[in-house]
């Protein structure tokens, strides 16, 4: 019995809105006895898995029209002017969830019943951006001949990926969508007409979801567990040996870089009031980079869900942009505009000489205002909305600090110089065994979502380290040297480092050790 | 037409108006001989959406009387009653054919001849009484009547004859007046739910009010209406186009606007973002046969004109003869405005919303972009068209709204400065008419609620702490810098600008009364908080930060507009900020080109452009508030301000606070910091800090009261007392021991005195500036002047090292390294009198009991080279100082 609900659901989920509407009840509460009926039958994570999934490899025209979708994206703009749309026709069909495509409601000489129109909100949602291929299933992006539409709305407007557009009937729902959640949209896919403020007269069909339910995404996209206790091997073990694998494969064997590299990783917003916010790491020292991949690109791309990479260079910085504008009341996208939880490598590595222009200086000053606040302004006509982020920033330097931005760690690389720190030919990143590999993500993903309180100890601890450090500071300020004084912000650094790597070992509370 | 014109006339003239009324295809050939015809009503914001609404045409189908009209063409304007319906209004059973209950708005039991009995009622009877008790009913406060009588004026029958003395057409009602006054309460749901019928109804009530007044008015022979001037006046009248305007609802969100608001009245606010330029739209064509010159006009019928595919007189009948004869045609104002949701107004974490806004005729270039508007209009719906070409609809819809009435100004922050906008050129808030709040302020929709606001306000301001509270509630979270707080408090207040065109000038030049204010620290002093607090606050605040701003960003633009394509100006930051506060973080970074700029808006207050020939100067009347870094980004305190900021003196002396921020080291009050850190960071919660502060709306509210409400006039002791300080603080200058003598004070520094001590007297909303608020404001200078203008080797204030950027005592010091140069290049020299420059540094340094330093050093050589003393012979280590005798 439920596999034929499910089977019927599947191949003709029109007929069941329909019946649904049928069933009599009140028109007004329909989206939501909608969204209930659809996301009780798909309940089981089988049954979710059955259902089509939309990604960039999918060539949408094999699709039939009206197929029941899948679709893991980022909410990219929610400032879609909302549409208003018959909820119920004249013959009895209902409106709505896209069956009034291509269908002319007959001349407008026709009454309508006012008490008959029913809104619904339009948002603009993209694949994930920077998600790794290990959390997608395994399959590689293929690069496509197939040009996605709107690729201005898309933070990494040249990688290949899917942007359509969501229509949702629950404005409770609908309501609560920010921009960069993370949902996996259910529902009827169809070629709408997108609108614009600026292109009234002439508008291009782009591929759009009826939304009939929507599940959120949990920001390490894997749901994980802290503490976890299924780890196959002594947790310890795993810690010594991921922090080994970085280590020896990205950062030429500098632990202690690794280590810091794990603890930026495992950072997040933890509170606003008082900011607790990501630690921002630079790894120094990288030299020029003749064109090669830096290795830790490529390690942290095995280890975290999703890391995108910025290449700071005088090119991106001048004419790409970065934060999200709304232009003729379109929201474009920016590389900053990234999911909740994301890594973001900014490097440096490729960078030349030449002249930053007036937008590159903005763009580098949003870059470091988005490290150092963890909200990004998206930029309105009159006025700037500031929306809360939570990325992690790496910046890979090529020289001994980073020509741009000031972050809270400085590490500068010291390895066995032959060992290299960019992915040589001869050289490539050996990855663990597949097991070693889950367990080292697990651990990660645990440690991020992780909730770890200082003991007294570790406070009173670091306080006095703090007051002993500032007469120190001061009495070397005296003999004239007065860049090493401590500020409260070192304070704050201290913090966060020893909450971060208790997380990362993984305890509940921290205690003195390590500092 | 639903009134039969069998109804009796009064005037010929109005018998006259309603033949031109009654059938646009019966003109006469050649209308231009006709009689000065009475204008159609035509309201743009009522009609060209019925005719494009399915809504119209739902009605349309149905036989309504009003439909029922054999005229096709005035279908549009089914709703203008005929000037003569009037009389048979009050007569219940008129002489109509037709049942009254027809005459009903449809679908419904609204019957119009009632909707418009009570709103005459309501004109004729409303009294301020009735409102007042509404309000003592609801807990607002008002301000109490001066007398009985004021309670018992008929309220708009006043505003009726301001309307024809000073020749306007647009009454201004508040709604909630017509729902107090019990006769007309139906009427306030009626006007709100069918604003499209009920509207043009009350307009047509009002003309007729109009006329019946000033007959009245004539027969009693009241000043100005007696004769021939009454018989003009009342003709006049009758020529003109009457309009109700409705506002006073509360607002709703744009995001909570949905469909079931169709067709209704609503209110939301909103920020302009964008406005077309005026769009004329076409009422009425005018088409002419080209062979028998018979004219035809055609009004706009579903937001289209049906061009007559042939003349329509039988003789001639010949097919594509019509043509358009376009200057005949009839044009009325129209634009478009896209309005966004206000950052106040967006719940968190949301993008704003923005909706289309269509405002007519008097409405049209009320708003510009940036303003913020309260709108009170028709929200619609109008069905999409799959292609503009075809005539297929989707059962998709576009909404937006009409605008009756639009109000500048509204919203949470503080308005724009008042006194920066001129009374008669910019209409002031509110569109022209009578019967606003702006012109009589008891009546106003928000009076009530301002009235409780003012009265908190007012309590506020007798609290003996007010000055303190209030310097409190600025950036709350940041601990300390009390002084800052209070400086950036009176910048908020401001001084009051003035002119001296009273005194004789002539529209002379204008006395800024913005102060301007610099935080100068070293990085990590929670500066950029603060200034981001403020642009929070602030009215027009626009924030920006050196880096990121170019000149063009803080001054003007000159861009092409995406609809018109035309080159238009576009404002950057400071002409934006006009009458509101300017904050510029990062101060010492912008560049030069930039920085030149603020020169001319500090002192002038004006911006000049001249680019792309579109040459002119821009009002920029606004307050900067800047934060900056010293150089090498941590202050040296062994150096003087103007070493310290890499900012030219003659700005730097263009603010009139100049605050270090420092970052001191000392262990309490680190320990102290740490313990409040670290506790902060142990707990998922912060600490609660001092819970006696305003909250940002209420703060954002008093400032506002307070600007527009206060213009503090100084008294005589006051001014004795400024006259004191001035003098004391340039006194501070003079040292008994030495005769030389440094400025401290200059008569800057007297006018930033003024402002402050004005800013100081309006927070305290008193209209005098008194002893008191002269001493704080001389102690804020004092404050500032001793951390900025304290010359590092003398411990002592001296002003010309922000003029000049060299104090008094470098100067002395630079005399005596000259003379010493001098004597080193006498006794040292050999016989070519050659000495090297290392040797120079070398020998002075030996001499000296301080270390010469370099850029001194530079300096007074420079200057000796200059005055042909010495001559300084190769480069870099290999120079040689030579004198000359």
């Amino acid at each position: 019995m439920v596999s034929s609900i499910l089977v019927d659901a599947l191949a003709h989920p029109s007929q069941a809105i329909q019946d649904l509407a049928d069933d009599g009840g009140d028109l007004n509460e329909l989206p939501i006895r909608v969204s209930k009926y659809f996301s009780d039958v798909f309940a089981s994570p089988d049954a979710f898995n059955e259902i089509t999934v939309l990604d960039p490899n999918t060539p949408l025209e094999s699709l039939k029209p009206r197929t029941l979708v899948r679709f893991d994206g980022m909410v990219q703009d929610t400032a879609c002017s909302p549409e208003i749309y018959l909820s119920r026709r004249d013959d009895g069909r209902v409106g709505g969830w896209g069956s009034y495509e291509h269908d002319d409601a007959g001349d407008d000489t026709k009454p309508v019943d006012y008490n008959l129109l029913r809104e619904c909100n339009v948002v603009w949602a993209v694949s994930i951006p920077g998600q790794s291929s290990w959390c997608r299933g395994g399959s590689e992006v293929a690069s496509t001949d197939s040009k996605p539409l709107l690729p201005h709305k898309y933070p990494h407007p040249s990688s290949p990926h899917l942007g359509l557009q969501v229509k949702v009937y629950d404005s409770t729902f609908s309501e609560s969508l920010r921009t960069t959640d993370l949902h996996s949209f259910v529902g009827v896919l169809t070629s709408d007409p997108w609108h614009t403020a600026s292109d009234a007269g002439s508008s291009t069909l782009v591929p759009t979801i009826h939304l009939l339910f929507a599940r959120k995404i949990a920001p390490t996209l894997v749901p994980r567990a802290f503490p976890d206790s299924s780890f196959e091997s002594p947790v310890q073990e795993v810690r010594e040996q991921l922090v080994a694998w970085i280590a020896d494969e990205a950062l030429a064997g500098d632990k202690l870089a690794a280590e810091w590299v794990l603890i930026s990783l495992v950072s997040k917003v933890q509170s606003r009031t008082p900011p607790i916010l990501p630690l921002s790491l630079t790894l120094s020292g990288y030299g020029a980079s003749k064109g090669q991949r830096p290795r830790l690109i490529e390690v942290l791309s095995h280890l975290v869900p999703m890391v995108s990479v910025l290449p700071i260079t005088l090119d991106t910085v001048n004419t790409t942009a970065f934060v999200p504008e709304s232009k003729d009341e379109d929201l474009h996208s920016g590389w900053l505009q990234q999911p909740k939880g994301s890594l973001c490598v900014l490097s440096e590595v490729a960078l030349d000489e030449g002249t930053v222009s007036e937008k590159g200086v903005y763009n580098l000053r949003m870059v470091q205002e988005t490290m150092a606040t963890q909200t990004l302004d998206y930029v309105f006509p009159f006025s700037q909305f500031s929306f809360e982020a939570d990325i992690n920033f790496i910046v890979l330097a090529s020289g001994r600090k980073s020509a741009f931005f000031q972050t809270q760690l400085q590490i500068p690389v010291q390895g066995a110089a032959e060992a290299g720190l960019y992915i040589a030919d001869n050289r490539p990143v050996r990855l663990p065994s597949p097991q070693a590999l889950s367990e080292y993500r697990k651990l990660i993903g645990g440690a991020k979502i992780a909730n770890v309180t200082l003991d007294e100890r570790t406070a009173n601890f670091i306080q006095d380290d703090f007051v002993k450090a500032r007469q120190a500071g001061a009495s070397r300020k005296n003999a004239g040297n007065t860049d090493n004084t401590v500020t409260p912000d070192d304070l704050i650094v201290r913090m966060m480092a020893a909450r971060l790597l208790a997380a990362s070992y993984p305890q509940t509370r921290s205690d003195g050790r390590g500092l | 037409m639903a009134f039969p014109s069998s109804s009796p006339t009064k005037t010929p003239r109005r018998s006259q108006g309603n033949a031109m009324d009654s059938d646009p295809l019966d003109f006469p050939s050649s209308p231009a001989a006709a009689p000065p015809q009475t204008p159609r009503h035509r309201r743009g914001d009522i009609h060209p959406s019925i005719n494009i609404t399915p809504s119209s045409s739902a009605r349309r189908a149905r036989p309504t009387p009003r439909s029922r009209n054999d005229n096709l063409n005035s279908d549009g304007t089914h709703l203008d009653i005929p000037m003569s319906s009037a009389p048979n209004l009050s007569a219940a059973p008129a002489p109509s054919d037709e049942p009254d209950e027809i005459r009903a708005i449809w679908g419904t039991t609204v019957s119009l001849s009632d909707t418009m009995k009570m709103f005459r009622d309501f004109i004729q009877g409303f009294k301020p009484k009735y409102r007042a008790t509404h309000d003592r009913e609801n807990g607002i406060k008002s301000k109490p009547f001066q007398s009985v009588e004021e309670a018992e004026v008929l309220l708009y029958e006043k505003y009726l004859r301001q309307m024809r003395r000073t020749g306007e057409t647009n009454l201004n009602i508040d709604i909630v007046n017509i729902m107090v006054y019990p006769p007309s309460k139906k009427l306030h749901t009626q006007l709100t739910k069918y604003p499209q019928e009920v509207i043009p109804v009350m307009d047509q009530v009002l003309k007729d009010l109009m006329v019946e007044l000033a007959e009245v008015d004539h027969r009693a022979g009241e000043e100005g209406m007696e004769g021939t001037d009454g018989e003009e006046e009342i003709a006049d009248i009758i020529s003109k186009v009457y309009k109700v305007r409705p506002f006073g609802l509360p607002s709703v969100n744009m995001r909570n606007l949905n469909p079931a608001d169709t067709d209704k009245l609503v209110c939301i606010k909103g920020l302009v973002i964008r406005a077309t330029p005026v769009i004329p739209d076409m009422k009425v064509a005018f088409f002419r046969c080209l062979t028998c010159q018979h004219t035809v006009q055609v009004e706009i019928d579903r937001g289209k004109i049906e061009e007559p595919a042939r003349c329509s007189r039988e003789v001639c009948n010949q097919l594509g003869t019509m043509t358009l004869i376009h200057n005949r045609c009839e044009f009325a104002d129209r634009q478009v405005i896209r309005l966004q949701e206000t950052p106040d107004a967006v719940p968190d974490g949301q993008t704003p919303h923005t909706v289309s806004l269509s405002v007519y005729d008097e409405l049209v270039d009320v708003a510009k972009p940036g303003d913020r508007l309260v709108i009170t209009g028709v929200f619609r719906s109008v069905a999409a068209r799959v292609n503009p070409r075809m005539r297929t609809m989707k059962s998709l819809f576009k909404t937006y709204i009409d605008a009756v009435h639009v109000k500048l100004g509204g919203g949470g922050a503080l308005g724009f400065d008042k006194s920066t906008r001129p009374a008669q050129g910019d209409r002031p808030s509110g569109v022209a008419g009578v019967g606003d709040g702006n012109d009589d302020e008891e009546i106003d929709g928000q009076e009530s609620r301002k009235a409780e606001m003012e009265r908190r306000i007012r309590e506020l301001s007798h609290r003996d702490d007010i000055y303190e509270m209030l310097a409190r509630s600025v950036a709350p979270s940041i601990w300390e810098m009390d002084d800052v707080k209070k400086g950036i408090l009176l910048q908020l207040f401001g001084g009051t600008n003035k002119s001296v065109s009273r005194g004789g000038g002539g529209g002379g030049p204008r006395y800024r009364g913005d102060i301007n204010v610099l935080l100068v620290g070293d990085p990590g002093t929670s500066k950029s908080q603060i200034l981001q607090y403020v642009h929070k606050i602030a009215p027009r605040g626009v924030y920006t930060s050196g880096k990121g701003s170019s000149a063009v960003g803080l001054t003007a633009y000159v861009t092409r507009d995406p609809d018109t394509k035309q080159l238009v100006l576009e404002s950057g930051a400071l002409v934006l900020s006009d009458g509101g506060v300017c904050c510029i973080d990062e101060f010492d970074k912008m560049s030069d080109a930039t920085r030149s700029v603020l020169h001319e808006v500090m002192e002038q207050q004006t911006v000049s452009i001249a680019k792309a020939g579109i040459i002119t100067t821009l009002n920029a009347r606004t307050s900067i508030l800047a934060a900056a870094n010293p150089v090498g980004s941590k202050y040296d305190v062994d150096l003087p301000v103007t070493r310290n900021i890499d900012l030219p003196p003659t700005l730097i002396s263009r603010f009139d606070l100049l605050y270090l921020v420092l970052d001191q080291i000392d262990e309490n009050l680190d320990r102290k910091l740490a313990q409040h850190l670290v506790s902060l960071y142990l707990e998922d919660r912060p600490m609660g800090g001092n819970q006696d502060v305003l909250q940002l709306p209420e703060l954002s509210a008093y400032i506002d009261f307070a600007r527009n409400h206060v213009n503090p006039v100084i008294t005589e002791q006051a001014g004795e007392e400024l006259v004191a300080c001035y003098v004391e603080m340039r006194k501070l200058g003079e040292d008994p021991r030495g005769n030389e003598k440094r400025i401290t004070a200059t008569t800057r520094q007297l006018e930033s005195m003024i402002r402050l001590s004005e800013g100081h007297a309006r927070m305290r909303l008193s209209d005098y500036v008194e002893l008191e608020d002269v001493r704080e404001a001389s102690r804020l200078m004092k404050e500032a002047i001793r951390t900025s203008a304290m010359d590092p080797r003398t411990g002592k204030i001296d002003m010309s090292l922000l003029n000049t950027g060299t104090g008094s005592g470098q100067r002395k010091m630079r005399d005596d390294l000259r003379k010493a140069i001098l004597d080193v290049l006498n006794t040292s020299g050999n016989k070519n009198r050659n000495v090297k420059w290392g040797e120079v540094v070398r020998q002075l340094n030996e001499q000296s009991s301080v270390k010469v330093d370099t850029a001194d050093f530079n300096e007074v050589v420079k200057v000796l080279e200059n005055e042909g003393l010495i001559k300084v012979i190769g480069e870099r280590e290999k120079r040689v100082i030579r004198k000359i005798d």
